[in-house]
């Protein structure tokens, strides 16, 4: 399982770190990364919802 | 007769994230989304923004075929439903009577109308992509541009039209723009962005007539004054879209009244984004948004718990809307009404705020003006019910100062 975010269109708003503070942060630039050293299964619910609610469609998960 | 199933009536953000929790979920059952445009459902944030300024592309939140294909709904666009009757659990659409064992009300809102002032060509509103594309091929270079109402709609269209080369005058009827949104302290800062941007607000402006037959071509202002006009924006606040439940038996209070499950008072009927009226367990009162956040979290609540064989899960948010002006961007988290507005950093003049609203001694909402990180933090720690002065050290450490 692995999430990409596609930093054109990432903005900033934050809602992936919102929702999963342990796997996403927005950095000083305001575009998110993953902080999370590896995803396993527990947390593909959290990315999931995060993949829905992020306003620009920024993030993807793949496998 | 078909079997019962989701039936989710309206198909912008909250009705998309419905079908797509409720399938997350496991449900194998029918699907029905009805959406009264012929577009695949939508992203609506750019129609007033990227739409207009760089003639952007219209972004679907999924395709047509991916919600057929991938997801197995019935997806039926250019209809609507014409009422519900929670008694037989069918929804009516066209001739026919649609059977539900779960209902997801999504019908958003429309945009508010003035009286006697929309009969002119020229004379627009902004809610749907046929808007959008009426004001993308009306504004030019040196058009004159009246807004009425400085809401966000108002302003980020000002902006969008003041970039492509039009002059913009906004009339707010308040004393200070922006009042409802975040209080009447931190909409008067606001009001100072535009200035700097170099529009024209004028507050306590009362609009008395549009004038023009075929088209229009001036504002009449109750002080007398006329403002020329070749493009009218009325950007006064939007309402949501109840008519056809009248009959149904549910509650309509300014939105269909649902609890803190977002249930709307029937079996299985459910309500999201726009038109649903829900107690917010986060604030412990009841409240309808109109945010792209909120609309996307209830969507997902309401198709879920639509579906669900065990019991419902209750909907907390932190209200959260944004919005693009020229190259500032404002952020707004939490609620307005509080007891004092506070600015901890910066000003609007520079392009830094950041004020923290106090209820108590909790905090209950922050806004921001180029302070992303904070603003998101914030949220957290609003929807944690944080207590004030943890909110401001953490406001003092995570926000920038311009220059």
């Amino acid at each position: 399982m692995e999430v990409r975010i596609d930093a054109a269109a990432c903005v900033g708003h934050g809602v992936c770190e919102a929702l999963a503070p342990h796997i996403f942060e927005v950095d000083d630039d305001g575009k998110a990364q993953v902080v999370a050293p590896s995803l396993d299964e527990a947390d593909r619910s959290d990315v999931e919802n995060a993949v829905n609610q992020c306003p620009e469609q920024a993030l993807r998960l793949l496998g | 007769m078909s079997t019962a199933g989701l039936v989710v009536v309206g198909a912008g953000l909250a009705g998309v994230r419905a079908v797509e929790a409720a399938r997350r979920t496991g449900f194998a059952g029918p699907v029905t989304l009805l959406g009264s445009e012929s577009d695949a459902p939508y992203d609506r944030p750019p129609l007033s923004k990227k739409f207009l300024t760089e003639s952007a592309a219209l972004k679907y939140l999924r395709t047509a075929d991916s919600l057929r294909d991938e997801l197995d709904v019935d997806l039926r666009l250019g209809e609507t439903a014409t009422a519900v009757d929670p008694a037989t659990r069918t929804v009516t659409v066209g001739d026919q009577e649609l059977p539900y064992a779960g209902l997801v009300i999504a019908t958003g809102s429309t945009a508010r109308l003035l009286p006697g002032m929309h009969g002119p060509a020229g004379v627009h509103t902004l809610r749907s992509h046929a808007d959008a594309v009426a004001l993308r091929s009306a504004i030019r270079p040196g058009s004159r541009v009246v807004v009425i109402g400085a809401g966000f709609i108002g302003s980020e269209f000002a902006c969008s039209a003041l970039h492509l080369g039009a002059h913009v005058t906004v009339l707010e009827a308040a004393d200070v723009p922006l009042v409802r949104a975040v209080g009447p302290a931190m909409g008067e800062a606001l009001g100072g962005l535009h200035v700097r941007h170099g529009i024209d607000v004028r507050c306590g402006a009362l609009v008395e007539a549009v004038i023009g037959r075929d088209t229009v071509e001036a504002v009449r202002l109750a002080d007398g004054q006329v403002l020329p006009a070749d493009v009218v924006l009325v950007g006064v606040g939007a309402a949501p879209v109840t008519d056809w439940l009248r009959g149904s038996g549910l509650t309509i209070e300014d939105g269909v009244v649902c609890d803190a499950t977002l249930n709307a008072g029937a079996p299985g009927v459910y309500a999201a984004g726009d038109v649903a009226r829900w107690h917010n367990p986060t604030f412990d009162r009841s409240m309808r948004l109109e945010h792209w956040t909120s609309a996307a979290e209830q969507g997902a609540v309401a198709g879920r718990n639509a579906v669900a064989t065990g019991g419902p899960e209750t909907c907390d948010v932190v209200p959260y809307f944004w919005s693009d002006w020229v190259s500032d961007r404002i952020q707004f988290v939490g609620v307005p009404e509080s007891d004092e507005a506070v600015t901890v950093v910066g000003s609007a003049e520079t392009g830094d705020l950041l004020a923290l609203y106090r209820t108590g001694d909790r905090v209950t909402g922050a806004l921001g003006v180029n302070q992303r990180r904070a603003v998101l933090r914030l949220r957290l720690m609003i929807g944690q019910r944080a207590d004030w002065q943890a909110a401001v050290e953490l406001a003092r450490s995570t926000t920038v100062r311009s220059r």
